[in-house]
């Protein structure tokens, strides 16, 4: 692309999550919303293709319909309370057609059809970015909003996805897509907590976006977007090798890694409010995902897959690609367990 | 009669948006946006916002609705689809009509007609002015402070039209 046109976008994408982040005013939220959206369509078409312009395509829709929704519910919360500032919405329409608005935005069960679609076919920086820059403005109007998100709603949505997240990852060979459902299970695991406790939403956010930018640096470093070719990094890098499982183990949050750190809070905050049924079954369909991730972790890491011998005898040379900020993501996300007290500082 | 008549236009607005959604070809398209467009522009009159209307007829009807008819006709086929023309759109367009008739029964048959006349507030005639007590119209302060005290407004909405603009040039050249 055009440097100049991808300075352009680049900036347009800061700029539009900034807008909804700091703005007060409902229509200000949605226009930094609709910048969004329009921002990361050059991105996506980096390298044109039907693939590519169909994974577009499905984005643009999905999105835009849900920013009409935001909008048809933004008016209706105009009309009842005669104001534009973002704060809880007291009317009980409004409240649900927003939080259905924003659980499109961010692939949340029933609306997540378009998250592995769309991940599949766009490269692994646009699909990194998709999946980590942009959630940021959903989840920040969803924290604002949290005391009046209604109940039913939301723990729905997130008990379905976190369900779905899992079980439907379990047939997936291709990479972006295991991201994908990564992604889905991980979103419905904040919103779970959303109503009850939203600082929690917001550590499991950042610890999320860590752990998601480890793994897409570490595919991107290793050009990978299929399990079997994922199965050959033991012979190029070997290092890499043993990181993509301690990334992988982080992510389905195993202990002593740091993607037990989200989970262990939220099941803490949900059993403080006396309910026991909802975090039993989020630690059970959690398995799911863990079983995914063990799976790579298994063909990657703790065996040699079956390949042909000239792939068993490759030249190692030192990788050219620029890792960025690679080391800092991998310890960020497996070891910043032992300082949960200190939690706080990550908001 | 007089009294319904922000509410017959917007019947019509949302019949001529079902004849656009229905799918049939751009210049179909185009006329039903054109109807659409005047029709909307007519509930804007009808709520004092005479300016504002006449504002959208020049800009969205007189502008941007003749760049695209233009970039249509360029680009038509020689048996463009129209909305009879195939079961499918015609089929469309006539459920879409229907379930517009339906509400329109709703929302005539209901004691109260929230939805179209009961929005609150002074309506157009608001009082700003801090001393004496003036009355202006308030969709003229609102143009007053959209480019006053909104000014940052106007830069965000201006650079993303301008990036609208970037992005599909970006996307549709082919390199």
């Amino acid at each position: 692309m055009n440097p100049f046109i991808y300075i352009i976008v680049l900036m347009t994408l800061i700029l539009s999550t900034t807008i909804v982040t700091t703005s007060s005013h409902w229509l200000f939220a949605w226009i930094g919303l609709e910048m969004n959206t329009m921002a990361i369509i050059p991105i996506m078409m980096k390298n044109p293709s039907p693939r590519a312009t169909e994974a577009s395509t499905k984005y643009f829709l999905t999105q835009t319909t849900a920013s009409a929704l935001l909008m048809l519910a933004i008016i209706i919360n105009l009309m009842y309370s005669g104001q534009w500032t973002i704060m809880k919405v007291l009317n009980p329409t409004a409240s649900t057609l927003m939080t259905t608005a924003l659980a499109i935005k961010l692939g949340l069960s029933p609306f997540h059809f378009w998250v592995p679609e769309v991940t599949q076919g766009i490269p692994l920086s646009a699909g990194l970015i998709l999946l980590t820059w942009q959630k940021l403005a959903p989840i920040s109007i969803l924290y604002q909003i949290s005391p009046s998100v209604n109940l039913h709603l939301m723990l729905t949505m997130s008990m379905l996805s976190i369900l779905i997240g899992g079980w439907a990852g379990l047939n997936q060979t291709q990479l972006r897509k295991i991201m994908a459902y990564s992604s889905i299970t991980h979103m419905g695991w904040m919103t779970t907590i959303l109503p009850y406790n939203p600082t929690l939403t917001l550590l499991n956010l950042m610890i999320y976006i860590m752990m998601t930018f480890a793994m897409f640096m570490l595919l991107i470093l290793n050009s990978t977007t299929t399990t079997l070719s994922l199965t050959q990094t033991w012979n190029m890098m070997p290092t890499i090798t043993i990181l993509i499982m301690l990334m992988l183990l982080s992510m389905g949050g195993l202990p002593p890694l740091t993607g037990f750190m989200p989970k262990w809070m939220i099941i803490q905050e949900l059993t403080k409010n006396d309910i026991l049924t909802l975090p039993t079954l989020m630690t059970l369909t959690a398995l799911l995902n863990l079983y995914f991730y063990m799976r790579l972790a298994y063909s990657t890491t703790l065996t040699l897959f079956p390949s042909i011998n000239n792939m068993k005898m490759k030249w190692q040379f030192y990788p050219t690609k620029r890792m960025t900020l690679l080391p800092t993501a991998i310890v960020l996300s497996t070891m910043l367990l032992p300082i949960t007290p200190m939690l706080s500082i990550l908001m | 009669m007089m009294m319904y008549v922000a509410f017959i236009m917007s019947i019509i607005f949302m019949v001529s948006l079902v004849g656009v959604s229905s799918k049939p070809s751009p210049i179909y398209g185009g006329l039903g946006l054109i109807v659409g467009g005047a029709m909307g522009c007519g509930i804007v009159f009808s709520f004092g916002g005479s300016f504002l209307g006449l504002m959208m007829f020049l800009v969205y009807l007189g502008g941007m609705l003749v760049v695209f008819g233009y970039t249509t006709a360029m680009a038509t086929e020689q048996y463009p689809e129209a909305w009879i023309s195939n079961k499918v759109v015609l089929g469309g367009f006539l459920l879409g009509l229907v379930v517009e008739i339906l509400a329109v029964f709703c929302v005539l048959e209901s004691e109260n007609m929230g939805i179209v006349f009961d929005f609150g507030g002074l309506g157009d005639w608001d009082c700003c002015g801090v001393g004496s007590f003036e009355v202006f119209s308030e969709e003229i302060m609102g143009i007053a402070g959209l480019y006053s005290y909104g000014t940052w407004l106007v830069v965000v909405t201006g650079w993303s039209l301008f990036v609208g603009v970037v992005v599909v040039m970006e996307i549709t050249r082919s390199n």
